[in-house]
């Protein structure tokens, strides 16, 4: 009787030190940040894998049939308004042939192999994304076999998405700029008619929903609706120059009043996110 | 210490991960909102599923059970989250030692899915605040969040009690 009641007191001593044990991991993981380690990775991977290949894409491929179809509906009026701006493009065209020319010419006067805004770019479709509100993680069918790299741009037709903060054999991971928390600051350059500063996109504001940038030169010209375009200053491996982020929208001082900060409204919509590409430098 | 039925505890797990697949399967079709501008709720089918299988153990069981549902759901969808161990692990505590019944009715299931959901959600997002992790406001979680995830299950967890009864 004694010894059971002893036994008992003592497995409810182990539970109680286990249940805070993992309460203060949780909340250390949360601050510090936890990589999972390799089985994990091949777990979660081949989980996500066999669930899109078996179960989401078929759905997705008769999902985008339909929406194909409803789409067909508005083809005409489409056509209309393209024909329409048809014009405007060959006169775009040439301005551009004139450009690339010029700048080739460059390159080979000042023997320039590449340009910090040359990339080129690997599509990638979207398998799995964390079922929770706090998720700001994608998973993408490309990995380590595909040349993916750690801290490679990841882009939509809209501008910049986020960049790949784990790479698996067949899959990676994408975290998104809308992360509270970024893992990493983004180096941006805020694009005016005379001038161009720069600044580290370093989280998402929640109140705002903008980016929160810390400008690194001064503010004087900053005015509302700038485009604000990755630096490609981040080094080997990050962003190149030149992927459009957000629009300018605001500017104030830091909580601290030490440096300014200019809030950022993306130009993507990240509800929608489906179709993605992987941006690798072409010096890389 | 007593052995345990392997048989049923395989068969229990197989069934929580079917219904993480399915948890998968309707969150991944359903609209994610990243930047926090509106509503926006994720199934826990699989969650409601397993605090109903949980009772089927015996009390030690139960824990081995919350403890292997807890870890599998963090590594696959939890995003290596430990805490989901705990949560797990404490839903087998709440039926053993709090609550004391082996078999639930409709009305019951429904209750400890809508507290079970409701305490995770609300443990993550105290977990968040306190490390830092973000700051969205209390009255915009519950309304953008919360209530739209406890809306969504309760509706949901009638269809996961059928299949509960006709599993037992």
């Amino acid at each position: 009787m004694y010894k059971n009641e002893n036994k008992e007191r003592k497995m409810k001593k182990y539970m109680i030190i286990a249940t805070i044990a993992i309460i203060i991991f949780s909340i250390g993981t949360l601050v510090v940040g936890r990589n999972p380690t390799r089985i994990e990775n091949i777990l979660k991977d081949t989980v996500a894998n066999l669930e899109y290949y078996i179960l989401k894409a078929p759905v997705e491929y008769v999902s985008n049939i339909v929406n194909e179809y409803v789409a067909l509906k508005d083809a005409y009026e489409e056509n209309k308004i393209l024909k329409r701006q048809l014009d405007g493009l060959q006169k775009e065209i040439a301005y551009n042939e004139t450009l690339q020319s010029d700048l080739n010419e460059i390159k080979a006067l000042l023997d320039m192999q590449y340009l910090p805004t040359d990339y080129n770019i690997k599509y990638t479709t979207v398998i799995g994304r964390v079922p929770s509100y706090w998720n700001q993680e994608l998973t993408i069918d490309l990995g380590r076999a595909s040349g993916i790299e750690e801290g490679m741009a990841v882009i939509n037709s809209q501008g910049m998405i986020g960049s790949v903060t784990y790479v698996g054999e067949l899959t990676s991971t994408v975290s998104l700029l809308t992360r509270e928390n970024a893992v990493s600051q983004l180096p941006v350059s805020i694009i005016s008619d005379d001038k161009e500063y720069y600044g580290l996109l370093d989280s998402y504001d929640t109140e705002r929903n903008a980016y929160r940038v810390i400008l690194l030169s001064d503010s004087d010209g900053i005015v509302n609706g700038l485009n604000v375009v990755t630096s490609g200053l981040g080094g080997t491996g990050k962003s190149p120059r030149g992927i459009l982020v957000g629009t300018t929208l605001e500017v104030s001082k830091s909580e601290s009043s030490v440096s300014t900060v200019v809030y950022v409204q993306p130009t993507v919509d990240f509800n929608a996110l489906t179709y993605l590409a992987v941006v690798q430098r072409v010096n890389e | 210490m007593k052995k345990i039925n392997e048989n049923l505890f395989l068969r229990n797990f197989l069934i929580i991960i079917l219904f993480f697949v399915f948890d998968s399967f309707v969150n991944h079709f359903l609209p994610t909102d990243f930047m926090k501008t509106g509503i926006s709720f994720v199934c826990y089918s699989g969650l409601m599923m397993y605090t109903l299988l949980v009772g089927s153990f015996k009390k030690v069981e139960r824990f081995a059970y919350g403890a292997v549902c807890g870890a599998y759901y963090a590594v696959v969808y939890g995003d290596s989250f430990v805490i989901y161990i705990l949560i797990y692990c404490f839903i087998a505590f709440f039926l053993t030692y709090l609550l004391k019944i082996e078999q639930l009715n409709l009305p019951e299931s429904m209750m400890l899915g809508f507290l079970t959901i409701f305490l995770q959600e609300a443990l993550i997002y105290c977990l968040m605040w306190i490390s830092g992790t973000t700051q969205i406001q209390v009255d915009s979680f519950v309304i953008y969040f919360l209530l739209p995830t406890l809306l969504f299950n309760m509706i949901l967890s009638p269809v996961v009690y059928a299949i509960y009864n006709k599993l037992v």
